[in-house]
């Protein structure tokens, strides 16, 4: 490494180079992957690889292409680690990485999914019904205090109790069964539902990762979990009557 | 599935409900509904059902193998500068 890199590298780091604050708190986490920190680069690969891969994969058609990519975008990540001027969250910056990347390789290997085939799907899945209204329209007409889109969340209904505390539901079977449910979706609602309620993602990283609406991305959320808790319901109320036999089958065997 | 006074559905405000993305004044107002009406309350119910069985189908993270050439290209790309 030449002294030159040194420098650049030093100065990135320095505290006069840091421009816009970052959403969520992140200046430490820049700071260490900028001084080129692995443990913090690894719990970063560690939370964000699984959804990463899932972005990847909209635009190639295998998972070890999607793995391959990945990687590369990782790479890319570091490098580019001293032109990112923390506008968006780091999340966003890196899956348009990601996204840009896979359409790339898409484009590069002809048997890959055509880029505009993501945006087709979004298109038919949302004109698939009449299309859901947006909920900020009812605050607006509704109760007259006219909420602007900053800020104002509710209370969130976190310790909602009837729906909560069913650790029965996370039995073998049923992760089984939830993974193949979900691959039956619509491409641009299985996307969004794994997104937000896999991967953990907030509505605004979606958003922006898939260049989706707000509306747009609940409708589709919405649409997708409906679906889902259909299948669920019905698998846990079969689940429910077969068990019996099924336990009885495993004696019988035993 | 219920309706609002407009006749919409109410199924994406159950959405936004259940994620905590309702402005106060809304959110407060389907709490109100869910304790007259025991459809909507059974919708969001199984949606929260739904999120936190969701929550377990979380692929693992990258294998120690994979990790580990991915730090070996790191230092690789990092030494090439
Ligand atoms: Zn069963
Ligand atoms: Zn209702």
């Amino acid at each position: 490494m030449n002294r030159l890199a040194i420098q650049s590298a030093t100065s990135s780091v320095s505290p006069t180079m840091a421009p816009v604050p970052s959403p969520s708190g992140e200046a430490g986490l820049l700071t260490a992957l900028r001084a080129g920190d692995e443990q913090a680069f690894l719990g970063l690969v560690g939370k964000l690889h699984s959804g990463l891969i899932r972005v990847a994969m909209l635009y190639v058609r295998t998972h070890d292409v999607a793995e391959e990519v990945v990687q590369e975008s990782w790479i890319a990540v570091l490098e580019g680690l001293h032109r990112f001027e923390g506008r968006s969250s780091l999340k966003t910056w890196i899956s348009h990485i990601v996204a840009n990347q896979a359409r790339t390789r898409a484009v590069r290997e002809a048997r890959c999914l055509p880029f505009s085939s993501f945006d087709e799907s979004v298109a038919r899945e949302l004109a698939d019904t009449a299309p859901s209204v947006a909920p900020e329209r009812f605050t607006r007409s509704g109760d007259g205090e006219g909420h602007g889109r900053a800020g104002h969340w509710a209370d969130p209904p976190r310790d909602w109790r009837r729906g909560s505390a069913e650790g029965a539901l996370l039995d073998a079977e049923t992760l089984r069964f939830l993974e193949v449910a979900l691959d039956t979706l619509p491409p641009a609602q299985k996307i969004v539902v794994t997104l937000r309620d896999v991967e953990g993602w907030e509505s605004e990283e979606v958003c922006n990762a898939l260049g989706l609406s707000e509306t747009n991305q609940r409708v589709l959320l919405h649409r997708g979990r409906a679906r889902l808790r259909a299948m669920l319901e019905r698998h846990l109320g079969h689940h429910r009557s077969c068990t019996p036999t099924r336990s009885a089958t495993r004696s019988a065997r035993s | 599935m219920h309706t609002d006074p407009f006749g919409h559905s109410l199924g994406t405000l159950l959405t936004g409900y259940v994620d905590g993305e309702l402005p106060a004044a809304l959110s407060r107002a389907v709490s109100g509904h869910l304790r007259e009406c025991d459809s909507c309350g059974a919708e969001v119910a199984s949606l929260i059902r739904l999120k936190s069985a969701l929550r377990a189908v979380r692929s693992p993270p990258p294998s120690a193998t994979a990790q580990a050439r991915l730090v070996e290209r790191l230092r690789a790309a990092r030494l090439g500068r």
